[in-house]
């Protein structure tokens, strides 16, 4: 069998005379054929992708690129967008979209920020009652999205274009756009702090994707949103409820939403009102370059991590590289492009085999 | 095996696209930033990517360098006005370690932490156009005093509608930034005290956007009939008000005063359709900006504070050396 596969490799096809094939035979085409399928998976790409980034910087300036702090920066600014994204890849493995979350953020990095600075104080609890208020303000977004999708059937697009707008016009009014300062120092100083040679923050958002991962790929919660997205008209048909679930997933992309500004509020010490209208942008395209599919039932836990990175490693390195700013976003929708299309290349190869 | 050749080249292709991206993009740092192997090296980061105002402190900038030699300069920044978006710059700026970083601050207060991560590793900060709230962060700040210059449009205002009584509309991009807000309240106050007949409207945020600038001004002149002035306070909205204004039959009758300068609006006052406009001097926010980066680097004292001075643009004055020296310029001499 030639590398890059001949005409009609005979191993391919079982020779008759050869009817029934020896077990270690059987084991070894199975081997064979499960490593084929995890290198042909678009998390496997993009992680190529990513390496491909990451050795051309680390050629055009390795002591600036690779050097710890600079790595470190790169895991950090990727943080609230992975934490997002995590909720993201739920929403469309189940055919679900939520266009509000950069404004959900918003919203909740103004509630935490307000709760934080009426109970006063630099200790830990105005900090976790700020993170538990924005969780549930964040949540009680998402859930409203959910009512208006599932209970009164206006689509995914349109309810969350709307509270794209709507929730942002909100925070506006409560804060009179003016961002907000009282951050206690405890969140202040945990947000600098790190541990293991990674922020806080960062390790928040891998310990989101590791469970959350977990729970998709392993459970029966997981399995639904699977099923809901590939069919909806079978999982209502076995027993599914379609509605119920939708609606969890949708509360959780507003909680995800809410925890997001939280670690933007420790990163940050201030709200960031102005700072998240392309926020969804770059996590939509995180999670489809991670090969999760636009229409649902598809999608992979470590190819949204991936798919994450490649945006905020690129434009990190393309600042280190001193190359003029607007190629940033000119380079990463190229490289989505061609994420997709091989995508498609893919799906249609599989569905003739 | 079709699936083996197809992931390979698959592959290959994204691996090559990624990289090409990257080889083009880089191919093109060569002639955007001089050669590495200067004596300083000075990265300006301004507010936001693709401004008048800030292109053209870059462009002072840069002929300054090129004018004390051993010298590299070059431009670094994000698409948005945002803390958000600034700061993943400076981090990555201060891993490239330049001699100084001139920075258009995003935020007075959210800049600090990774500015101080900057001046901690050495690199001098030289603040451009807005000072940080902690002054031990950078060397100097860089600026014109946005109160005065809201106080010389109010002057203006007042002179422009003295006999009539009416309202004004104030359009901003977005609030919440002090650079703005003391453009608008050097103006109300002028007002408040000096010109008691002009009301001021509820203030009109346009998001930056030169259509809904020019759509609220419509708007503003549909709902008050007695409305003599407008005041923009950033570019995108003086044109889009000018727009607005020709579009509402109202140019000439409707007094529009502006700040800061691109190509439309300096043929907005050459055709009298913008009444006046404050012009600030980011060319020579620029200059100063660089040489005291050099100054600093050789440890030399430099004020912390330095005001530049405005100047009020009208039809009459345009043409003048005086004016043309504050334009914003969209096209510099030199690579920036």
């Amino acid at each position: 069998m030639s590398p890059l596969g001949g005409t009609a490799p005979k191993a391919d096809r079982p020779d008759p005379a050869e009817s029934s094939p020896r077990p270690a035979q059987i084991r070894s085409d199975e081997r064979r054929q499960a490593a084929m399928r995890l290198l042909n998976t678009s998390p496997v790409y993009m992680f190529g992708v990513l390496l491909a980034i990451f050795v051309t910087f680390t050629v055009i300036n390795a002591s600036a690129f690779t050097s710890t702090g600079n790595l470190q920066n790169i895991a950090e600014n990727a943080a609230p967008y992975l934490v997002m994204a995590v909720a993201m890849t739920y929403l469309m493995i189940a055919a679900g979209l939520d266009l509000s979350i950069g404004s959900v953020l918003v919203f909740a990095n103004v509630i935490e920020a307000k709760v934080m600075g009426a109970i006063g104080g630099n200790g830990t609890f105005p900090v976790l009652v700020g993170l538990v208020a924005g969780i549930g303000v964040g949540a009680g977004w998402g859930l409203f999205n959910g009512f208006c999708v599932t209970k009164l059937r206006v689509p995914p697009l349109i309810t969350t274009l709307g509270t794209l707008g709507a929730v942002l016009g909100a925070a506006d009014l409560i804060t009179d756009g003016n961002d907000i300062r009282t951050v206690p120092m405890s969140l202040v100083n945990w947000g600098g702090d790190s541990f293991l040679g990674l922020y806080y923050i960062v390790w928040v958002a891998i310990a989101v994707a590791v469970v959350f991962g977990l729970i998709l790929h392993l459970t029966q919660f997981g399995r639904h949103t699977y099923i809901v997205g590939s069919n909806i008209e079978a999982a209502r048909r076995a027993g599914i409820n379609v509605d119920r679930h939708m609606l969890k997933l949708y509360a959780l992309s507003g909680a995800m939403a809410g925890l997001a500004g939280f670690l933007a509020l420790a990163q940050f010490a201030s709200t960031t009102i102005s700072g998240h209208s392309t926020d969804v942008i770059t996590v939509i395209t995180g999670v489809v370059l991670g090969g999760t599919s636009l229409f649902g039932g598809y999608g992979w836990m470590v190819g949204t991590v991936v798919g994450i990175l490649i945006p905020t490693a690129l434009n990190d390195g393309l600042v280190i590289a001193n190359v003029q700013p607007f190629w940033q976003p000119v380079a990463t929708g190229f490289i989505l492009i061609g994420a997709v299309y091989l995508d498609q290349l893919k799906r249609r190869s599989r569905e003739r085999a | 095996m079709p699936y083996l050749r197809r992931t390979v080249l698959g592959m290959a292709t994204l691996a090559a696209i990624a990289a090409g991206a990257i080889a083009v993009a880089s191919a093109s740092a060569s002639t955007h930033a001089q050669a590495a192997s200067s004596k300083y090296s000075v990265v300006y980061i301004p507010g936001l990517t693709g401004n008048p105002f800030y292109s053209t402190v870059a462009c002072g900038a840069a002929v300054e360098a090129k004018k004390l030699g051993d010298v590299s300069f070059s431009t670094q920044g994000a698409a948005t006005f945002a803390v958000n978006a600034q700061t993943p710059i400076v981090e990555a700026v201060t891993a490239r370690h330049p001699t100084a970083i001139m920075i258009s601050n995003d935020d007075p207060t959210a800049m600090i932490p990774p500015l101080l991560k900057a001046q901690r590793a050495g690199i001098k900060i030289i603040n451009i156009d807005g000072d940080l709230t902690n002054l031990s962060v950078g060397v100097t700040n860089i600026q014109s005093d946005d109160l005065l210059g809201g106080q010389e449009a109010g002057e203006e205002m007042a002179e422009l509608t003295k006999d009539a009584a009416g309202t004004v509309l104030i359009e901003d991009n977005s609030p919440g930034y002090l650079v703005s807000e003391q453009r608008r309240n050097g103006l109300i106050d002028y007002l408040k005290q000096h010109d008691p007949k002009a009301t001021v409207l509820p203030i009109v945020y346009t998001d930056n956007s030169v259509a809904t600038a020019a759509a609220d001004v419509r708007a503003a002149a549909a709902a008050h009939s007695n409305l003599i002035g407008v005041y923009t306070v950033e570019t995108n909205n003086t044109q889009g008000a000018l727009t607005g204004l020709e579009a509402a039959h109202l140019t000439g009758k409707v007094k529009l005063i502006g700040f800061d300068t691109s190509s439309p609006i300096v043929a907005g006052i050459r055709s009298g359709k913008v009444s006046a406009d404050i012009v600030q001097y980011p060319y020579g926010e620029g200059m100063l900006g660089l040489q005291d980066a050099v100054l600093a680097a050789e440890g030399k004292k430099v004020p912390r504070e330095q005001h530049l001075p405005f100047v009020v643009a009208t039809q009459a004055n345009i043409n003048t050396a005086t004016v043309q020296k504050f334009i914003y310029k969209t096209s510099c001499s030199v690579p920036v």
